[in-house]
């Protein structure tokens, strides 16, 4: 057994755990080799999980003169609210802010001389793969600030900084958000690029308290590494992810199995160590240095701590100071006389007791405040709780609490734009939770309140940086601080939504709006009720889509507080929403009552955007209501009141972009009314209008439009290529609308390419999720479905899903195609022409009175079919004629082409 | 291929004061819309902080079924109240979980796993 040397942090010896550093090794190895590893490294608090990887890192250093360390933790009192926490800290480390080495502070001198090496060539990486990551990520709003113009300036980068720094407050001043999917690919896209000129250890430690944001951008590192040099680690507590959280199964639980199942054993488990190891663990300990301690004393000391690291090692040091253990004449150490197991700790809490009241009262009395500000602390901040000069108490953190005691560490400088702040953390964060735990309540309450007082007033003018701090601060303290906990929940929220991590923004609003039942009534908390409902729908609608029961909820709560508020500006926002939830519903008749509600009060109001936003809205409606002109005349006029320039981020605000949606929706116009051609250019106009304004769910929007188009086309290649990229986009955004309109769409191309069972299939999924999402318009897709039926005979499951469809839709548009398909349908079985020739009369008439001319000519197409198959060719060919005759543009697409064909094969038999 | 029956039969009780259940036995499609949202009004509309919809009688869904499913949930979060669902098939239970109505539905086993977890959180709404 191999005696290592101390380190600064907790335990201050690495010993034993030979057979975990050779696992590591190993999987170090392979990612060298470019075949990136993943490990999770698990065991209770104290058991050594960060020592162990900590000095794993320092035997690599050893080993490989390029190699890497980035490190980020969990916070346990913040870290579920503050989106990417760690993933922000091991950035930071990779771009230069030497803050945050604090973590692996006994690799930091020569991980901090390496990363100073390549910090021009990470951050030149980072502006050029991950841009938005920068703007987010990165503290302190200024991004050329925190990465050191010089640096910048010498490698002639500085300009696109200074762009990238002015990028950042455009989009705070939009109130604008990146896709979660865009900071994941960016992020590996960086570290990816970054291995490849140094290899990299990515430690996250304690992702039991991971917010989830974290622990998907983990799991999708986890699957995105397999060809990088990197080495992704991350440690837990089994036990507090097995408790769950919030009620629920834990999010780490998942995510561990997948990874398992993936790529097979990964985990180190601290906990389920053999007896012998933890035996090794206390000898190789006491062997570090120089003694006499027999079997006997090695024995009682390993039945007491049972090899766990933290406890062995603290109650070795605590035996030390109180004279159990001795050194004898010859240097060795050696049992005391005062040695008496019965008046030990029995357990490690009792250890950190002991040394916590070995501290003078002014020591103790600052730790006591540093543990109300949780496991990481600025010292500041406890100076001016505790009524210490700041001087007196860095002197006394660094001096005593650091050097002499070892219960800190840190002490690196923090800033945030303007305001520069030492930060400290305990050397382990049992230290923090006992002294925190052995607080009265009302001392509690008090400390937290003074807490958020002294944050608040040091940040002062950018609040947002510490908004989830502030939160917790002021809903410790009660009372009268709860109104401000619930502003901050608010801003945290926005914040949260900003880096796209939806859950946490609904986490946040959720807390929020807890709290605020404790709220003494009046107009000050229906103000704040009616601003949470607001951001929860929003967040919501984004998550689940317009026609989600949630946000329905939501938007229908902050629709009655407005009223209590006497309808101000801002309710525009929940008007627009309900209207979107009606049109999404199929509910036409209140979408268009609501429609113009939204109009009326944004013209009253002189809002722009809003008025543009009604129109394309109005238009919509009129679109599934057959109303073509009235349709046109409102996606026309919002056509005309967009700019890109001036309205490019509204869809940052109301969720997608104005434009972009008039044209898809002229676009499908066009083409009902016969202009094929016109349409496509629409359709197309809108997917450049999206890709321009480069909002995702704008994207996946206008893609989705235009492979409709392309199905109504009948042209099938490009209908599978735009459909593809609609579900790529759908699923990366985690849109489940378009990710299931795009499932119908493919499902429906592969029944026309013959593969009618698996076309089906996916159809069928389609719809399933489809209606899940609570949108009701249905006649679309259950037509996909009804045609799919129709080719492979499945007469009854056709007329049924038509059925179905036409019992609950109020969409007047697609309602020619409904009854064509029916007819169809009819027609597969002998005796039910007679039937099927009314419905189609019944459904021309209907296509003629909306001026849905592409229609007219299907229906006019099966009439001619049926006619022909009755041998009476001639019959209906007057029909198909005159709705062929209507068409100037598109003559060789599908529809247009096999009415030709048809209109030449009927006068070529009326001839004969 | 047949297509399975459409015909439904939804039998409201009341069961602990403030539970509802609905027993649904045969088809769950958009016919079932009358039957389903009459027996629901008739004895869950009021009175009512939770739903649990019965399905071990059921044979059948349609996509549209899920749609009603979800105008069901609307309905009755716009009255405080919460909805479960037991005695789905293994079929069924992967179409929840796939279209994540598992989310807002909670699923349980028997009708006794469902008021047990109620008895437990009763009085809670916001969680």
């Amino acid at each position: 057994m191999t005696a290592r040397g101390g380190a600064s942090g907790q335990p201050n010896s690495f010993v034993g755990r030979d057979r975990e550093l050779g696992r590591l090794g190993e999987l170090f190895a392979r990612a060298l080799a470019g075949r990136g590893q993943v490990c999770l490294v698990t065991g209770q608090a104290g058991s050594g999980k960060t020592a162990l990887v900590r000095h794993f890192a320092e035997e690599v250093f050893e080993r490989n003169q390029d190699a890497i360390l980035a490190a980020g933790s969990c916070n346990a009192q913040t870290g579920i609210g503050d989106p990417f926490l760690p993933f922000r800290e091991a950035l930071a480390m990779l771009t230069g802010n030497p803050s945050e080495q604090r973590r692996m502070p006994g690799a930091s001198s020569e991980n901090a001389r390496r990363l100073r090496t390549i910090v021009v060539r990470s951050v030149q990486v980072l502006v050029d793969v991950a841009p938005e990551v920068a703007g987010l990520f990165v503290p302190g709003g200024k991004l050329v600030g925190e990465f050191g113009k010089a640096i910048a300036d010498k490698a002639g980068w500085l300009d696109r900084l200074d762009l990238l720094a002015k990028q950042k407050a455009l989009a705070e001043d939009a109130a604008s958000s990146i896709e979660q999917s865009r900071i994941f690919e960016q992020y590996a896209a960086f570290l990816d690029e970054l291995s490849a000129e140094a290899p990299l250890i990515l430690f996250v430690d304690d992702l039991q308290w991971a917010d989830g944001a974290s622990l998907n951008l983990f799991f999708h590192l986890a699957r995105h590494i397999g060809q990088s040099r990197i080495l992704l680690i991350g440690s837990y507590r089994p036990n507090d992810v097995a408790l769950g959280r919030s009620g629920a199964r834990h999010p780490l639980e998942p995510i561990a199995n997948e990874l398992t199942r993936y790529y097979g054993d990964i985990a180190i488990d601290l906990d389920s160590l053999p007896q012998e190891a933890g035996r090794q663990f206390v000898e190789a300990l006491l062997d570090t240095e120089r003694n006499c301690l027999g079997e006997g004393f090695r024995r009682a000391l390993f039945a007491r701590t049972g090899g766990h690291a933290l406890f062995t090692v603290e109650l070795v040091r605590a035996m030390k100071e109180r004279g159990s253990l001795v050194r004898d004449a010859d240097g060795c150490w050696a049992e005391g006389p005062a040695l008496d197991w019965g008046a030990l700790p029995a357990r490690v809490e009792g250890v950190i007791e002991e040394r916590i009241e070995r501290l003078d009262a002014e020591l103790q009395e600052l730790l006591r405040v540093a543990s109300v500000e949780g496991e990481q602390f600025a010292v500041e901040v406890v100076a001016r709780v505790a009524d210490v000069g700041e001087r007196d108490a860095v002197r006394r953190f660094s001096r005593e609490l650091d050097r002499q005691h070892q219960l800190v560490g840190g002490g690196r400088p923090a800033r945030w734009g303007a305001v520069r702040l030492f930060l400290y953390h305990f050397t382990h964060n049992l230290f923090q939770h006992y002294l925190y735990d052995n607080l009265s309540a009302a001392e509690r309450a008090y400390l937290h309140g003074d807490v958020g007082h002294v944050l608040e007033s040091l940040f002062s003018g950018q609040t947002e940086e510490v908004a989830a701090q502030l939160a917790r601060h002021f809903e410790e303290a009660g009372g009268t601080a709860l109104s401000k906990a619930v502003r901050y929940r608010l801003e945290a929220a926005e914040r949260a939504r900003r880096m796209s991590a939806l859950d946490e923004a609904e986490a946040h609003l959720k807390r929020g709006l807890a709290l605020t039942s404790a709220l003494p009534q009046g107009r000050a908390r229906t103000q704040l009720e009616f601003s949470l409902w607001t951001a929860l729908g929003t967040v919501l609608n984004a998550m689940h889509g317009y026609a989600a029961p949630a946000v329905d909820r939501a938007f229908r709560q902050a629709r009655a507080l407005a009223r209590a508020l006497g309808d101000p500006p801002e309710a525009l926002h929940v008007l627009l929403a309900q209207s979107m939830f009606f049109l999404m519903r199929g509910e036409m008749a209140h979408a268009w009552q609501e429609g113009e509600q939204v109009l009326r009060r944004a013209e009253e109001l002189g809002d722009r955007a809003y008025i543009m936003t009604a129109h394309v809205l109005l238009g919509t409606i009129a679109v599934y209501r057959a109303d073509y002109a009235r349709a046109r005349k409102h996606l026309e006029r919002c056509i005309e009141l967009y700019d890109v320039n001036r309205f490019g981020e509204l869809a940052y605000r109301q969720g997608q972009d104005p434009g972009v949606v008039a044209h898809a929706f002229l676009s499908r116009v066009l083409w009902l009314q016969g202009y094929p051609e016109q349409a496509l250019d629409a359709g197309r106009a809108a997917v450049a209008l999206a890709d321009e304004v480069g909002h995702p769910y704008s994207q996946a929007m206008a893609v989705m439009h235009l492979a409709t188009l392309y199905s109504f086309l009948r042209r099938w290649p490009e209908c599978q290529r735009a459909a593809g990229q609609a579900l790529q986009l759908a699923e990366d955004g985690g849109f489940a609308m378009w990710r299931a309109n795009a499932a119908i769409i493919r499902g429906t191309v592969l029944v026309h390419q013959g593969s009618i069972a698996e076309g089906m299939a996916a159809i069928s999924r389609g719809l399933f999720v489809w209606e899940a999402t609570g949108a009701g318009l249905v006649a679309f897709g259950a037509t996909c479905m009804a045609e799919a039926c129709r080719l492979e005979g499945r007469r009854e499951e056709g007329l049924r899903v038509l059925d179905e469809s036409l019992y609950r839709s109020e969409e007047a548009w697609w309602q020619p195609e409904q009854y064509r398909l029916r007819a169809e349908l009819l027609l597969l079985a002998p005796g039910h022409e007679a039937e099927a020739r009314d419905l189609l009369l019944q459904a021309l008439d209907l296509a003629r009175s909306q001026g849905a001319r592409s229609l007219e000519l299907r229906v006019a197409m099966s009439l001619a079919r049926l006619a022909r198959h009755a041998g009476q060719p001639a019959d209906e060919m007057g029909a198909l004629a005159e709705a062929h005759a209507y068409f100037f543009e598109g003559l060789d697409s599908g529809d247009l082409r096999e009415a030709s064909t048809l209109l030449g094969l009927g006068y070529a038999m009326e001839a004969g | 291929m047949s297509v399975p029956g459409t015909e439904v039969r939804v039998h409201a009780r009341k069961e602990r004061g403030q539970t509802c259940i609905l027993d649904i036995k045969g088809g769950l499609s958009a016919f079932a819309e009358d039957e389903l949202m009459e027996a629901y009004n008739r004895e869950c509309a009021t009175g009512t902080r939770n739903v649990i919809l019965n399905f071990a009688g059921l044979e059948y869904m349609s996509s549209s079924g899920i749609g009603l499913l979800v105008t069901l949930l609307i309905r009755a979060q716009r009255r405080q109240q919460r909805l479960l669902a037991v005695g789905l098939t293994d079929h069924y239970r992967e179409i929840f979980e796939i279209t994540r109505l598992d989310e807002a539905i909670s699923l349980h086993e028997e009708e006794a796993d469902a008021l047990s977890v109620l008895s437990a959180e009763i009085g809670e709404w916001i969680r």
